[in-house]
């Protein structure tokens, strides 16, 4: 097994065709196909219910789910379990934070790294967490759960981040969070982008999405009705229609 | 003012064996959010494995209790493995697995040691301290120390180690500990494991100060559950004092109100637990799918 | 398709229903007691549980004393037959066993071992004259007004007068403390030593009462230390008994330890610890495997057929199986209130001594002293 995990991950295309989640006899998603590039933003909005936590929940293994292909480049994602997701380079910030209430913000955040070695290159990422949220370094030793809403997005976003990944699923980051606060998310997410890092944005908030993204995908009941540039379907009527029933 | 201090010393010895039994039961409850109510049967398997070591095999006393631990902690990765198409499913299905495991753990006990059981004699031949007239065995304190070491340990594991970490972030958010890389399935053994090995070492260090026999594990598993409880269930501190706690509280119930000690014990800790529900350290609320 | 749940209710049913049967009585047969076919009789003792060393014990005397009838030919041609019923020392399991005695044609019991569920099952059997015998010795047993209830051994009041008069007269001990327990037992002797005590005048320093399953008693023991008594009476089962020997003398407690039946067993010297077991002066019918002929004779075929050393308990069981099969000769096989009177009418050489029943359902009127030296009973001076 490789020590640096940048190099065993292929900076591959995040391909999906088909997929499909179904709880029970409730389908969740249906048909749904994108592609997310290296470095590329992707978004993916619509209105609750629609399938979108579904479709990130499916691509971590977490929710059950078929597919005709699902592929991180060279790797069939299909076939991996839930738990090795994140040594393949995608790291995933869940939909209301789930940060790990009763441990430290410190071991909240070592537990992101907890796929690889604690070595120097963890360490380092630990730092380079601190200083993109400084915050989250004045409260290392305070327990996670004593953290406000907008500190514990901070939080699961750096925990992400401490496995190195190539791609980050982020599912309704601005939830709970006061305006000012989803800038925050915005101003990080942009630093983010700037680093080469590929996002699958996952959000009810439009304007977030559209600034945060290149192209963006629009779901409802399930299956993904249109796709476009953000830049375009931010003015789009049929987008306005569907968000604000004009 | 003598027998005062004296009870205090006879319900403290017998307290850090219920302190190690609430020990396992709130390891086991904080990391896989399972209240297993076998776990006092695993304590008297225990307590027959080092019998058997110790005066069958005639092994050094604290070789034979390193052994039943390890045969314990085995027993308790195969109890895990068995109930694992369980763990994130029905809740109340997996309690009801653990007291059926109880039951056969003691007829188990019975078909291979024998109904009648058998006492255990004491390795230490030390003369008991006298201090200011008490009498304080040296097996007594001995037990006390272990127990306190075990907690020490335990705490570090928790907090200090990667592994104990993880334990504790599968019992929190299962589906985010996957999603780090933590593999719950593996997690809940260890823990399971190392809730069965403490088992194993109370109902072991029980041994020479009772009897050791198939009812043994009823008898100091409903003592070390009122215990956990009384701590706060999935607190370590709490096991620890709630341990000690219902160890002097019985020592005492039985020096004031003789033949209707145990109902005193009972209602007291009825009280208690309605006044503060969630014990004296507040219960390590686990999150369960 | 077999989900999780299915696999898992299997396995939880699965595990209670082998443990139950692990301890489950056996089926009844319908019917009552026939003339032809096995001769059925039910012993009924504590087989698990702390009290199951009693079981243990009694079922194997049962099983010598039935192995050597059948042997020599049954009872008039017919087999007798032993079903083994498991009452946990559990006063309500034992009644819904008697009913089970019952309906299912037994003609007789052995057991219990223990009073209080001795006293639970007595109305039960009463009403379908059904003979017991007990080793259980609490002296309620005695008034309970049925001519189908024996006891094997001496009541409580027997034990302590006997024991209470040598502490006193040939030992001349001035001082007592009373530990009992508030169990059917433990009740028996409180009462029964407390009174033998007032007799003589003497009242006991300390009186505690304890709960059967207490393992600790620093308390009572520290307050019964500052008394300085000269004997410690404990009315407990063995084990218990053995836990507060063994805590008295870790506390520096030098009283004399004295007691009836369960203090002359090996589970009490090897739960107290052989040193602190040694000098314990016991009230008993039975003292050793060696006092008599017959006694030797009864633990060399114990001995060869179980492996084990005979004891007491064992001893009483042998006696009380055999009086009650001697009866069943007398009436050929017909049990009810023939064989009650039966019982009554003969006068039995036992282990422990002639068996003279009266109308109590009392057979051994007699205890002797015996002192546990070297970790072994033996004749006290």
């Amino acid at each position: 097994m490789s020590t640096d995990t940048d190099r065993a991950v292929a900076a591959g295309t995040l391909q999906v065709q088909n997929l499909g989640v179904r709880y029970g006899g409730v389908t969740a998603v249906e048909g749904s196909s994108f592609e997310v590039a290296p470095g590329e933003c992707v978004g993916i909005i619509g209105a609750n219910g629609a399938g979108k936590t579904s479709t990130l929940k499916a691509l971590m293994g977490l929710a059950p789910r078929t597919a005709d292909a699902l592929r991180l480049g060279e790797v069939d994602l299909a076939r991996v379990k839930a738990r090795h997701v994140v040594r393949h380079g995608i790291g995933y910030v869940p939909e209301g934070r789930h940060v790990f209430g009763g441990l430290s913000v410190r071991t909240n955040l070592e537990l992101g790294a907890h796929s690889r070695r604690w070595d120097d290159q963890a360490k380092a990422t630990l730092e380079e967490v601190y200083t993109l949220f400084p915050v989250l370094r004045d409260m290392r030793e305070r327990l996670a759960g004593a953290l406000s809403g907008g500190q514990q997005q901070m939080l699961a976003i750096g925990r992400a981040l401490m496995s190195r990944p190539r791609l980050l699923l982020l599912d309704e980051p601005s939830m709970g969070l006061s305006p000012k606060l989803v800038g925050e998310v915005l101003d990080v997410l942009q630093v983010l982008r700037g680093r080469g890092l590929a996002m699958l944005l996952v959000e009810q908030n439009a304007w977030l999405t559209f600034e945060a993204t290149e192209r963006c995908l629009v779901m409802q009941n399930g299956e993904v009705v249109m796709t476009g540039r953000s830049a375009d379907l931010r003015h789009d009527p049929a987008v306005r229609r569907l968000y604000l029933g004009l | 003012m003598q027998v005062t201090l004296q009870t205090l010393v006879g319900g403290l010895t017998l307290g850090a064996i219920y302190a190690l039994v609430a020990l396992g039961f709130s390891l086991v409850y904080r990391t896989m959010g399972l209240v297993n109510f076998a776990h006092g049967q695993v304590a008297m398997i225990g307590a027959f494995t080092m019998s058997t070591f110790y005066m069958t095999a005639k092994l050094p006393f604290v070789l034979a209790i390193g052994i039943a631990v390890v045969v314990t902690a085995v027993l308790g990765l195969v109890i895990e493995r068995v109930l694992r198409p369980l763990e994130g499913k029905d809740f109340d299905l997996m309690l009801i697995g653990t007291i059926g495991f109880g039951v056969m753990l003691e007829a188990l006990a019975v078909v291979v040691w024998g109904a009648t059981g058998r006492a255990v004699p004491s390795p230490l031949h030390t003369a008991p301290l006298s201090v200011a007239g008490l009498k304080i065995q040296t097996y007594s304190l001995l037990v006390l120390v272990v127990a306190l070491v075990t907690t020490a340990m335990l705490v570090g594991f928790l907090h200090r180690t990667r592994v104990g970490a993880a334990m504790q972030a599968v019992a929190m958010d299962p589906e985010a500990a996957t999603s780090v890389g933590i593999h719950v399935g593996r997690s809940n053994a260890i823990a399971f494991a190392i809730g069965a090995g403490l088992a194993a070492l109370a109902g072991g260090l029980a041994g020479p100060m009772l009897y050791v026999n198939a009812t043994l594990g009823s008898t100091i598993g409903i003592k070390g559950f009122a215990a956990a409880i009384l701590g706060g269930f999935g607190n370590i501190t709490g096991a620890i004092v709630g341990g000690l706690g219902i160890g002097v509280l019985d020592a005492f119930a039985a020096g004031r109100f003789g033949g209707y000690s145990d109902l005193v014990v009972f209602l007291l800790f009825a009280v208690l637990i309605m006044v503060r529900p969630t014990g004296i350290f507040g219960e390590r609320t686990v999150n369960r799918a | 398709m077999v989900t999780s749940r299915h696999w898992f209710v299997a396995l939880a049913t699965g595990s209670l229903l082998a443990a139950a049967t692990a301890c489950a009585a056996p089926g009844s047969d319908s019917g009552s007691s026939s003339s032809s076919g096995p001769i059925k009789i039910a012993v009924v003792d504590a087989q698990s549980g702390q009290l199951s060393s009693l079981g243990a014990w009694e079922l194997k005397g049962a099983k010598l004393a039935v192995q050597q009838v059948n042997a020599k030919g049954g009872i008039d041609g017919r087999k007798v037959k032993l079903s083994v019923f498991d009452d946990q020392g559990d006063p309500t399991t034992g009644t819904s066993i008697a009913r089970k005695i019952v309906s299912g044609g037994y003609t007789a019991m052995i057991g219990t071992a223990e009073s209080a569920v001795t006293q639970a099952m007595n109305p039960i059997l009463k009403s379908a004259k059904i003979p017991s015998i007990t080793s259980g010795q609490a002296t309620a047993i005695t008034e309970l007004g049925s001519p189908y209830q024996f006891l094997n051994g001496p009541t409580s009041a027997t034990y302590d007068n006997t024991l209470e008069e040598y502490l006193t007269k040939t030992k001349s001990f001035k001082t007592f403390a009373m530990i009992t327990n508030n169990g059917g037992y433990g009740v028996g002797e409180h009462d029964a030593f407390t009174a033998a005590l007032k007799a003589s005048g003497i009242e006991p320093v300390v009186n505690d009462v304890v709960t059967p399953d207490q393992k600790d008693f620093s308390a009572v023991l520290t307050k019964i230390r500052s008394k300085k008594p000269d004997v410690l009476f404990i009315g407990t089962e063995e084990v218990e008994a053995g836990l507060i020997a063994k805590q008295a003398r870790q506390l520096g407690l030098t009283a004399v330890f004295a007691g009836s039946a369960p203090l002359s067993t090996p589970v009490y010297v090897q739960t107290a610890g052989a040193d602190v077991a040694d000098g314990t002066l016991v009230s008993t019918p039975y003292l050793s495997n060696d006092a008599t002929e017959a006694s030797k004779a009864f633990a060399a075929a114990y001995q060869k057929a179980f492996g084990e050393t005979a004891e007491l308990h064992g001893a009483k069981s042998y006696d009380g199986t055999s009086i009650f099969l001697a009866a069943l000769k007398q009436t050929k096989g017909k049990g009810g209130l023939a064989m009650a009177d039966a019982v009554r009418a003969e006068k039995y050489d036992g282990l422990l001594g002639s068996f003279d029943f009266d109308d109590k359902g009392v057979g051994i009127h007699q205890t002797v002293i015996g002192v546990i030296s070297g970790g072994k009973l033996g004749p006290a001076s």
